[in-house]
């Protein structure tokens, strides 16, 4: 208990300067596949910086609630993980962060954000289903929905369930907005609704908002390395080789409409999910 | 005691809505639903405390209902035949007409039958066993419980209601007598149903509630109400004939009608084989699913909202369609490990993932309300269809959670539409400007419908978890997690929208609430909060008894526990539900989030971004249109009618419901 | 070593320029310009400066063009949704003072008749190194601010309405 306890806290502190470092490595290497050179690694941290400083403007106090509120989900949700919670609320309490994010961005009567937050929702409509699945998968092979069990197990959950794995690449890809799921909120630089569902917060708020995509990432790179429990070094390569495939993907892909997202990606993704737990459940 | 406190239970309110009918001046009116609201409160948490217990049917209060329910039975269903007579339906004649024609044969030919026959071989023996009359089990406490609390709250929140409601109207004669008679007539029968063991006893309290329902929702005479009246009336009556049949069969193959009866004969070394009432539970289920507007019969329920919304809070989300899942809870230890239970759990969760389908391409308020409540009583279903001790746990928990907040929640959008003139949610955008308690009452409502740390969370995630036990888990875990994913997002963006505003600070204005409404709605709101984080306790005290007794075990072998409390809330092999860690870190989150926020007092007031364009214009955010006049910035949510449009997929969730209910009869008849 | 957030977060704004660009109806020979900075050749991400979409996420915003009676209403919204500090750099000949456009009927002439302006960059286009060079000098004039923190923005805001009243009249 209080080791964990200990393991939650030591994590927390860590999840924020590992995702900013993540996101500025991807920001890095995606330059460097564009053949840019790229910003300083500490790009992120700089951007957020500089986002405290400046002076809040809100449109209504919501925004400020929601901005305070979603960050404060999903380090609980950090913590939650580390602490090797049950799986199931886990995501329970990412999905408030999310939910409050989309709640702030439809109290403002502007078109962008709203537009952003409906899709917002979409993309949640994508992933949650997703995830779910995943973790029902890993407890029907584990026999319990707790982390803990899962670093009980003797081989590496990915040997019994690839394409479940498969399903938490795509769930990763929609939930961290990255292309070609950049629908609700698209990447620096493209502008196609202005920036969705961030649109309207601002400064400080922005900056908590970003924290909070750190921390999601580091969440769900967390659940990826699930997969490869049994060893670090396998664990580590496999972070490594998922997220350099995310940035590929990322790169090579341009932006998909909800629809597309819902009917080619959502459905199938389903399907692989159903095969696989239909060969767990055989083998039970 | 007992005696007196079932009395005030269930035949105390049919009095009290016999005065109330009689008093046409509207004078004693306010003050009898108000007493009798407090009598049936008290009495239905005395009655919580003396679970469990049993009422024998051979003294006491049963022996003098017996003959008065047999006879109104048949005025029952004689009233029924006449209304389908009056309105022309024949289909509503035809079953009321095959309903009467199976209870005669019930009551006069098999029954006096079977009563001869233990008398003729062992009279002492049968002396001994008298079927009880009323079972108190935690199951109907905790049911009486929900009719009685919340209907009461209902029915009081009813009183500012019907006022506004009729004076809107512009009615020249008063309904209120008839419409709070047919309410008190249906929480005394809602009762009833609750606690009797007797299943004539139960269809008798059955229809009296489909009558109820019918008398309601046609309650304002309107064209389109009393064709939606109409609707319900025959769906229901299907049910109920349904109902008639296992009653009939039940008698034959059994040779009872009591449920503890027969419960103990299917667990007993009597031989009894489970196939044998295969036939009946697939019956009852079906009355069930018809009472709870399973997929297809859902289109009773959501016509039914054209009745006044306390009516939809009270019989069409909270209790009477509760009657239905009930029901199939109930029995669900009759038909454990068979496929039907299966069969059972997938019909939920399809009606589970289709109604949200369904709410998400709805814009009309009180119609995703409608479509959420079916919903989650499907998943109620899907969880008594596990049938496993977590997943009835979990069945249980959504019964108890889903009636506080839908309640809160119809209600909320009662007191919205006599403000606004409008139930759609695309009409509630910036409520928090116009009524900022009722907004943020109703975004907190929605909020206890599909977050952590609220009860109705706790239960679905207990359903998911259970479900990983179920036997067709594959294909009933892929419904189920789409389904809670639709949810989130019809609820999130209904919530959202309505806190729009132009008000920069965190300070909840003014706005006077009617002295019955406000009070009610407050009281809602705080169940929901407190119930939520007293979950454990709930689960200890109500639901673990009545799953224990429910569970299917083989003969002799210890009854599984659901959950063992401890570790910060409830424990089993699959997880921690930590509740109070939980609620309590959610909690001080949101405080803090809220104190910063206020600490920021006036935040720089900005317009939101409009291309450079913004413009205001009393509290109005828009642009400068042609010949310089103001033109309002509006933005409408994404429906999704492609996906999720009423027409567009109506039919196919019909189709595929049809089906898995003819494969349910089908697979029982080979 | 003491933790001083506010160093940190000048240090983070030196770092971390958010670039608005406005085209207030330029020629697009400044705009092509100024996208040419996004390019693999120049990459102005190496300095943390990002091209974004929004005021409201913005640290200075990039005008090209002459300003008219159509857009300068657009103009002084989009300075005023940004947060403090920010930095405004007024592009090009017509972004000067209205360039070959200068005394035509609509026009009212360079980016400062609305806004206040820090940076100028001649040129018509001016060259790309020129664009980048005038964000760097722009951030100059923001540390200038950060530094002088008694009253942000109040100067800035004095200067807005002397050229409210300039712009109106």
């Amino acid at each position: 208990m209080i080791v964990k306890l200990f393991f939650g806290i030591v994590g927390l502190a860590i999840a924020p300067f590992l995702g900013g470092l993540i996101s500025g490595l991807d920001r890095r290497i995606t330059a460097r596949m564009q053949s840019r050179f790229g910003p300083p690694v500490l790009q992120p941290f700089y951007d957020v910086l500089k986002l405290l400083g400046k002076t809040p403007s809100a449109v209504n106090a919501w925004l400020i609630l929601c901005s305070y509120f979603a960050l404060m989900s999903s380090a609980f949700a950090v913590f939650l993980f580390f602490y090797q919670a049950d799986l199931l609320l886990i995501f329970f309490v990412m999905t408030v962060g999310a939910v409050f994010q989309v709640m702030g961005a439809l109290s403002v009567n502007s078109p962008f954000s709203q537009t952003g937050a409906q899709r917002e929702l979409l993309q949640m409509l994508a992933y949650e289903p997703l995830l779910i699945i995943v973790f029902i998968g890993i407890a029907l092979k584990t026999g319990s929905f707790s982390i803990e069990s899962v670093y009980a197990q003797e081989s590496p959950l990915l040997y019994s369930m690839p394409l479940l794995f498969i399903a938490l690449g795509v769930a990763l890809t929609i939930k961290l907005r990255k292309s070609p799921f950049d629908i609700s909120a698209s990447h620096h630089g493209h502008q196609e609704i202005v920036r969705g569902v961030l649109t309207e917060y601002t400064g400080p708020q922005l900056a908590m908002l970003e924290i909070a995509h750190w921390l999601d990432v580091v969440l769900i790179l967390g659940l990826c390395s699930l997969f490869w429990a049994t060893s670090w070094v396998g664990m580590l390569i496999l972070i490594v080789i998922t997220y350099f495939v995310e940035m590929l993907i990322d790169n090579i892909t341009a932006r998909l409409t909800w629809k597309w997202m819902l009917e080619r990606v959502l459905l199938p993704s389903m399907v692989l999910c159903i095969l696989n737990l239909l060969w767990l459940y055989a083998l039970k | 005691m007992l005696d007196i406190l079932i009395f005030f239970c269930i035949i105390f309110p049919v009095i009290a809505g016999g005065v109330a009918f009689l008093d046409k001046g509207n004078s004693l009116q306010k003050r009898l639903l108000r007493v009798s609201g407090i009598v049936l409160v008290i009495a239905s948490v005395l009655l919580a405390f003396y679970a469990p217990a049993t009422l024998s049917s051979s003294s006491g209060l049963a022996p003098a209902m017996k003959t008065p329910i047999i006879v109104l039975d048949f005025a029952l269903l004689a009233l029924i035949f006449y209304i389908g007579f009056r309105r022309r339906h024949n289909l509503i004649m035809m079953l009321a007409a095959a309903q009467f024609a199976g209870m005669l044969i019930l009551e006069w030919v098999m029954l006096p039958g079977a009563q001869v026959a233990p008398a003729a071989g062992e009279a002492a023996k049968a002396a001994a066993v008298v079927p009880p009359a009323f079972v108190l089990d935690s199951l109907a406490a905790t049911m009486v419980l929900i009719v009685s609390v919340i209907g009461s709250l209902i029915a009081w929140y009813a009183i500012g209601y019907m006022k506004e409601h009729e004076e809107h109207l512009q009615l020249g004669n008063s309904a209120q007598p008839r419409f709070f008679a047919v309410i008190l007539l249906f929480l005394g029968a809602m009762n009833g149903l609750a606690l009797a063991d007797d299943l004539t006893w139960v269809y008798f309290f059955w229809e009296v509630t489909t009558l109820c329902s019918f008398l309601l929702i046609g309650h304002d005479d309107t064209a389109e109400a009393n064709k939606n009246a109409e609707r319900a009336l025959w769906m229901n009556m299907a049910g109920g004939l349904a109902f008639v049949v296992a009653l009939l069969y039940l008698q034959q193959a059994v040779g009872t009608l009591s449920i503890t009866f027969i419960a103990e004969k299917m667990r007993g070394a009597e031989g009894l084989r489970p196939t044998l009432l295969l036939i009946p539970m697939v019956a009852l289920c079906f009355a069930g699913f018809t009472k709870s507007a399973q997929a297809p019969f859902q289109s009773w329920l959501t016509g039914a909202m054209v009745a006044p919304t306390p009516v939809s809070a009270l019989l069409h989300s909270s209790t009477m369609v509760k009657a239905g899942v009930y029901l199939v809870l109930r029995l669900a230890p009759l038909y454990a490990a068979s496929y039907v239970s299966t069969l059972v759990a997938i019909c939920g969760a399809f009606t589970f993932i289709a109604m949200a389908a369904l709410a998400a391409g709805q814009s009309n308020g009180k119609k995703i309300l409608a479509y959420s409540t079916i919903s989650n009583l499907g998943l109620i279903i899907a969880c008594a269809g596990i049938n496993t001790a977590a997943s009835l746990a979990a069945g249980m928990m959504l019964l108890i959670f889903h009636a506080v907040s839908k309640a809160l929640l119809f209600l909320c959008v009662g007191s919205i539409e006599q403000k606004i003139g409008s139930r759609d949610i695309e009409d509630m955008r910036g409520l928090f400007s116009v009524m900022p308690r009722t907004a943020l009452l109703t975004t907190f409502g929605i909020i206890t419908m599909m977050l952590p740390p609220f009860g109705m969370l706790l239960a679905k995630w207990m359903a998911l978890e259970s479900a990983v036990e179920a036997s067709a888990m594959p294909i009933l875990v892929a419904m189920l997690a789409l389904g809670s994913g639709l949810t989130v997002l019809f609820w999130a963006r209904w919530a959202g929208i309505m806190l729009g505003s132009a008000n920069a600070r965190l300070s909840v204005g003014s706005e006077t609430m009617d002295t019955f409404m406000g009070p009610v709605l407050r009281a809602l709101a705080w169940g929901a909060a407190i119930f939520s984080f007293f979950a454990p306790i709930i689960y200890i005290w109500l639901v673990e008894p009545a799953v224990h007794g429910m569970v299917f075990t083989a003969a002799g072998a210890e009854n599984p526990l659901a959950y063992v409390p401890g570790s910060g809330g409830l424990a089993n092999s699959y997880g921690v539900f930590a509740v109070y860690p939980i609620y309590l870190l959610l909690g001080l989150g949101f405080w803090y989030a809220w104190r910063e926020t206020k600490k920021h007092g006036e935040p720089g007031l900005t317009l939101p971004y409009l291309s450079g364009l913004q413009t205001s214009q009393d509290d109005k955010v828009g642009f400068i249109g042609p010949m310089k006049g103001f033109v309002e910035a509006k933005s409408g949510n994404y429906y999704l009618s492609t996906f999720f449009g009423e027409d567009r997929i109506s039919k196919t969730v019909n189709t595929v419901a049809i089906a898995l209910l003819v494969m349910l009869l089908g697979g029982v008849l080979q | 070593m003491k933790f001083d957030l506010k160093k940190w977060i000048r240090t983070g704004s030196l770092k971390s320029p958010w670039v608005l660009h406005f085209d207030c109806g330029s020629c697009n020979g400044c705009d092509i310009e100024t996208l040419a900075c996004l390019t693999p050749v120049h990459d102005v991400e190496r300095f943390g400066i990002i091209n974004v979409g929004n005021p409201k996420h913005a640290d200075v915003l990039l005008v090209s063009g002459t300003v008219n009676h159509r857009n300068k209403v657009v103009l002084k919204n989009l300075y005023d949704q940004m947060a403090h500090p920010k930095a405004v750099i007024a592009l090009g000949a017509c972004g000067l003072n209205g360039g070959i456009f200068h005394d035509a009927y609509n026009v009212v002439g360079g980016v400062d008749k609305v806004i206040p302006v820090d940076v100028y960059v001649p040129g018509c286009p001016p060259k790309p190194e020129a664009i980048i060079d005038a964000v760097v000098v722009a951030l100059g004039k923001l540390k200038g601010m950060l530094e002088n923190e008694d009253a942000p923005g109040a100067g800035e805001k004095q200067a807005d309405a002397e050229r409210d009243k300039a712009a109106n009249a």
